[in-house]
């Protein structure tokens, strides 16, 4: 049946990708997204297994942010004396260039003994995974309208393997720099383009010389290989670092570093959240409504450290719920099943859990 | 069982058996009344389809009417799940060219001949 899957997609061979964009309405100018969607296409199949192999190697690597709960559990475990840090990447994806990005994939997978245990325990076969990503980023051919073109630089978005190749990509980087870095070493994470670590400013006297190097080994990834040596028009992945600060903007995360040095969390929502919940006249089973409930009291409680952050979560997405068309007396003795099972500790300590 | 019966085989339950069909029946009551409701649920159900009701108010099907018959206006998604955009296809055209397109060192056109080749 998966192998089905994987081949299903060379029976048309003269299926292509095609490009749409996505308008950036809340940028002034405005601006859009190429997205190039390979669905259907004749190489979907390939660009599925690769992403699937490419996952195993992925959860087992350092220094990866795989949930904001995750991120939370890990910044509260100890004290900091210190500030924190975030940036992002400057389109990444269009960034990483296959004539580096395969070769560092390669030799990072069959010579580093990181790579190579990975390999071991999960069964990969590297030059299968190679030879596919080649084919996979080599070929993406796509229409628009009736013009046929082919992107010849960086990876193109609504690729399978993409968000998971470029998370690898870097990671080989940060393998090979962060461990030089005591100041954030314990509590540096990444999620694709989105990276935040805690920097211990009183670790070293020339802290703020530390700080600039870092920045400046973080974008510097691939500088001195042939590929970019050869191609002057393209240029290492470049990184916009926001000022060291006491509070930063992660994930779905607020992060605050009080004098104590210790870390408190609530959750982040943008303003441009639209909460589109599920209807009430959707034909889900009632199921879903029960465990998206669930879910945002399980969410409350893990991510944010002071219990008096919750309630207001839980009441906005009850609120939320309401304008979607449930009716209160459905939905308000889940909420009160969810707060008792789950938010225990902070009924006993707060005593103000009642919906 | 016996010493010299045939080996013990497990029937089955149930073979289907595709060339049966029940007899008509018999009793002429009940061939009257499944006659009756045959010929009803036809009479109800049967002949030309009762349309499904539409969830869309006139003036949204007559929007949506509008927007078919005009294909110099393209609807696409905004990023982040923030709804439909319309946009004249002109400017939807200028936008993929200024934006994507013309970066000749990212994407390289292609004739209907390359790409058959590749």
């Amino acid at each position: 049946m998966e192998r089905h899957r994987t081949t299903e997609s060379v029976s048309n061979d003269k299926a292509t990708s095609f490009m749409y964009l996505l308008a950036k309405i809340h940028k002034e100018p405005l601006k859009t997204w190429a997205i190039i969607s390979y669905s259907g296409s004749i190489c979907y199949g390939l660009a599925v297994w690769v992403d699937k192999e490419i996952k195993k190697v992925i959860r087992l690597l350092p220094y990866v942010a795989t949930s904001s709960a995750g991120v939370v559990k890990k910044l509260r475990s100890r004290n900091w004396n210190s500030k924190l840090f975030t940036m992002d990447a400057t389109a990444m994806y269009t960034n990483i260039h296959l004539g580096h990005a395969i070769p560092v994939i390669e030799k990072f997978l069959l010579k580093s003994p990181l790579g190579q245990e990975i390999c071991k325990k999960e069964q990969i076969n590297v030059a299968a995974i190679i030879y596919a990503l080649e084919v996979v980023t080599k070929n993406n051919i796509f229409m628009f309208g009736d013009t046929i073109w082919r992107q010849i630089a960086g990876t193109a978005m609504g690729t399978p393997p993409v968000p998971d190749y470029a998370t690898l990509y870097f990671a080989i980087h940060e393998i090979q720099v962060i461990p030089r870095y005591p100041e954030s070493e314990d509590s540096y994470g990444r999620y694709i383009d989105d990276r935040m670590g805690i920097w211990n400013t009183s670790l070293t006297a020339n802290d703020d010389e530390r700080w600039q190097q870092f920045q400046e080994e973080i974008g510097s990834f691939g500088a001195d290989h042939s590929f970019f040596a050869s191609n002057p028009c393209y240029t290492p992945l470049q990184w916009t670092f926001e000022p060291r600060a006491t509070s930063a903007i992660f994930l779905d995360l607020n992060i605050t570093l009080n004098k104590e040095g210790c870390i408190a969390t609530t959750m982040y929502e943008k303003k441009l959240n639209l909460y589109l919940y599920i209807p009430s006249h959707s034909c889900h089973s009632p199921g879903i409504v029960k465990g998206l409930i669930f879910g945002a009291v399980h969410r409350a409680k893990s991510l944010c450290t002071n219990p008096a952050h919750r309630m207001p979560f839980i009441r906005k997405t009850y609120h939320c719920l309401l304008a979607r068309g449930h009716q209160a007396a459905n939905i308000k003795p889940i909420f009160q099943q969810a707060i008792n099972s789950i938010l225990i500790e902070s009924r006993k300590i707060f005593g103000q859990t009642t919906f | 069982m016996f010493a010299n019966s045939p080996p013990f085989e497990k029937a089955e339950l149930y073979t289907p058996n595709d060339e049966w069909s029940p007899s008509e029946p018999i009793n002429e009551e009940l061939l009257s009344r499944s006659t009756g409701f045959n010929f009803n649920i036809r009479r109800i159900f049967g002949g030309t389809r009762r349309k499904a009701h539409s969830n869309l108010l006139p003036t949204q099907e007559a929007a949506l009417r509008w927007l078919q018959l005009h294909p110099e206006i393209v609807v696409f998604n905004a990023d982040k799940n923030l709804g439909p955009c319309i946009m004249e296809r002109e400017e939807y055209l200028r936008y993929t060219w200024k934006d994507h397109l013309s970066d000749a060192n990212t994407y390289q056109r292609l004739s209907q001949e390359k790409k058959q080749i590749l």
